[in-house]
């Protein structure tokens, strides 16, 4: 690849403004599409357009909507059954809500009786489109100033003063402090928003949202409709979910049956950029790893963290002068600040070993390695082969921690170099890309531990093995180079090195990935305990 | 709260003026008017009959937009309370409690539940079990427990 075509489309994505959003778009099968080459074909100035990537078999479909979205959606809906029956707006709300959005059932109740369905959702009789003659049906609940009038409820009042007071279509009249308290309770304190009902005992009038929005201020009406938003996407049955992100507030609709989680990992991209599980919710890209498998795996991490906590902490101890030696970067090859000697933080055995043609530090072997972690005092074979796959679990995402500390790092002296030399903020971007690939491999890679944690011992599970130790290997190899020292003269050279690593981490994810969750498709993988199915 | 304060002070005046049967010694804890404490009694023709029980009622600053807690502090063998003395009764849950609800009413729906309890709803099956399949030795557990802690 020219350092030209690479230029163009870093520069294509800088003035799109944002690279993110690029990413954003992105269809979770970005793994397997090859998009690097498939920009690099293309004229510069088509790049401005996001590139869709392919989407693949094993994705779902799936659509990303923001509150705006979901505040229109629940309108034409209300619209629908308004159109209907002839209903006032807020009676077809207040009936959507009754029956969780459910339209077609609210359709087949209402029409078999009316005047029971609007009765049993706290409707008056007098709102149905028969009944439109009725004044109450034409002239909306409003707040009305009583001479004379003391509210049964907080005893305020007198003969000769004039109160503030509101009546539902019940009739039932308290002063509108008392029904401002009443909302505030309901919606504020116990986070209601599908039904408030009239103050008075034994009476089910439902208080509508404009007439909510007269009794209470305007922070706790905001309140009541960021409820009633939640509520809409918790109560469809057509598949929407919140996107777990830290503040995003968009919601995901996407359709998968229980059944489809024994061969599928549903895996969804919201627009802020955070992937989550449609399956199981779980607030992350968990492939390989099956839902069934992932929930074991973290229960298993969660009963077990003492153990845990004890076999990530981030110290250890050089296996030949014992000085200890604390990890600083994703990187596993380690060097004995004080003896020189090269070690593999994951296995302790030598370095030396992982650079030959076989690289088995992924794989749990009895034997080989034992002498090395001998420290460890591992008393139970189980105890020692659950810590084998967790050590390598969490070392992953610790690892992919590291490495982002260290590119915050990178990126402060990236700047100091824009302003005290020739080089410009875009031919220093392939870092960024380096440790984004870095990042969502090692996610990649942990969950192959969980996955490999379950399998039989079988030919199939050593070829899983060997692509993991492939990939794992690139990482590592890409995640050392991220330590480089960067300086003006030496950033040619890295860059084009990084550049051909990172594709190069990217083909082994593409190929691990592909043919794990081909093999789910296949039921070929075998595992040594019962996957629960999430149904 | 200010309006929390005249509805409860208005509710104890009443209570103080005109008694409720089976409601005895309503006074406030700590002179404070949102702690009640005081006896209820066991209707006749029940297990109770001969036993007082030591409540408190205590109200929320929201009150009356949100309930009152009721506990009972003796310990009583009733289907519809937990050992600690918690009752679940419809009339309590947050989400049915009204606003309009006398204190009078509370007591009356707590009486009414000494003198029926409500094996389909209990805080504690087995004594729930008890009263449904073996009334004679549910009668004799309540009685004996009335002897042991509610009749001094
Ligand atoms: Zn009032
Ligand atoms: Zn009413
Ligand atoms: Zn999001
Ligand atoms: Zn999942
Ligand atoms: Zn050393
Ligand atoms: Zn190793």
């Amino acid at each position: 690849m020219s350092d030209d075509s690479d230029n163009y489309m870093d520069a294509a994505s800088f003035e799109g403004s944002d690279i993110v959003e690029d990413y954003q778009s992105s269809n979770p099968s970005e793994a397997f599409s090859d998009d690097d080459v498939e920009i690099e074909d293309n004229e510069a100035f088509i790049v401005n357009e996001p590139v869709k990537p392919k989407k693949s078999k094993f994705d779902v479909d799936y659509k990303v909507y923001d509150i705006n979205d979901i505040i229109s959606n629940q309108q034409s809906e209300t619209e629908q059954v308004c159109s209907i029956f002839g209903l006032q707006r807020q009676d077809a709300t207040i009936l959507l809500r009754h029956f969780g959005w459910n339209r077609e059932k609210l359709i087949e109740r209402y029409s078999e009786d009316p005047e029971r369905i609007l009765k049993q959702v706290g409707l008056a009789p007098g709102t149905s489109a028969s009944a439109q003659s009725d004044s109450r049906a034409n002239s909306p609940v409003r707040l009305k100033r009583v001479k004379g009038f003391t509210c049964e409820i907080c005893f305020t009042g007198s003969e000769d003063t004039s109160t503030q007071t509101l009546a539902l279509a019940c009739g039932h009249r308290f002063c509108s402090d008392c029904w401002k308290m009443h909302c505030e309770e309901k919606i504020s304190g116990q986070g209601e928003s599908r039904k408030i009902e009239c103050m008075q005992g034994d009476c089910q009038t439902v208080m509508s949202e404009q007439v909510i929005s007269q009794v209470v201020p305007e922070y706790i009406f905001q309140r009541y409709q960021t409820l009633a938003n939640k509520t809409y996407v918790e109560d469809n049955r057509r598949g929407l979910r919140f996107c777990p992100g830290p503040d995003c507030g968009n919601v995901i609709e996407c359709q998968v049956r229980g059944s489809d989680l024994e061969s599928l990992i549903p895996i969804v991209v919201c627009k802020c950029g955070q992937a989550s599980c449609f399956g199981c919710s779980f607030s992350g890209d968990h492939r390989p790893a099956l839902c069934g498998v992932t929930k074991l795996w973290v229960k298993k991490c969660e009963d077990d963290s003492e153990t845990a906590n004890w076999i990530s902490a981030n110290t250890k101890e050089c296996p030949r002068c014992h000085s200890t030696i604390e990890k600083n970067g994703g990187c596993n090859h380690m060097t004995c600040r004080k003896c020189r000697h090269e070690w593999c933080w994951i296995c302790m055995g030598d370095w030396s070993a992982h650079g030959t043609s076989y690289y088995n530090c992924n794989r749990f072997e009895d034997k080989s390695g034992k002498d090395a972690r001998d420290g460890q005092q591992k008393s139970r074979v189980s105890l020692e082969r659950y810590l084998h796959y967790y050590n390598r679990f969490s070392n992953h995402e610790q690892s992919a921690r590291l490495d982002q500390e260290l590119y915050a790092k990178t990126e402060r002296k990236m700047d100091e170099m824009q302003r005290s030399t020739s080089l410009t903020w875009i031919e220093v971007q392939f870092v960024k890309k380096a440790v984004e690939t870095v990042t969502k491999c090692r996610m990649t890679l942990k969950w192959t531990y969980a996955m490999a944690y379950y399998l039989d011992r079988n030919s199939m599970t050593e070829l899983f093995e060997d692509n993991q130790a492939d990939l794992e290997k690139a990482v590592e190899n890409l995640s050392e180079l991220l330590e480089k020292p960067l300086d003006v003269e030496t950033i040619p050279e890295l860059r084009s090195q990084m550049q051909n690593a990172t594709n190069y981490v990217k083909s082994r994810q593409n190929i691990l990935l592909e043919d794990t969750l081909q093999g789910h498709m296949e039921d070929r993988w075998s595992y040594h305990i019962t996957i629960p199915s999430l149904a | 709260m200010a309006q929390a304060t005249k509805r409860i002070t208005a509710e104890y005046t009443l209570i103080s003026k005109e008694r409720i049967n089976g409601v005895s010694e309503v006074e406030l804890v700590d002179d404070n008017i949102f702690e009640w404490a005081g006896y209820i009694h066991g209707p006749q023709g029940t297990p109770y009959e001969d036993g007082r029980f030591r409540f408190r009622l205590a109200y929320p600053d929201n009150f009356p937009f949100k309930a009152p807690a009721f506990q009972l502090k003796t310990p009583i063998y009733h289907p519809n309370f937990d050992p600690e003395g918690n009752i679940c009764i419809g009339l309590l849950k947050s989400e049915s409690w009204k606003p309009t609800t006398r204190v009078t009413q509370i007591f009356q729906a707590i009486l009414q539940l000494l003198a029926e309890p409500n094996p389909d709803d209990p805080l504690d099956a087995s004594i729930a079990n008890d009263y449904s399949n073996n009334r004679s030795d549910f009668i004799k557990t309540a009685k004996d427990s009335v002897y042991k802690h509610a009749t001094h």
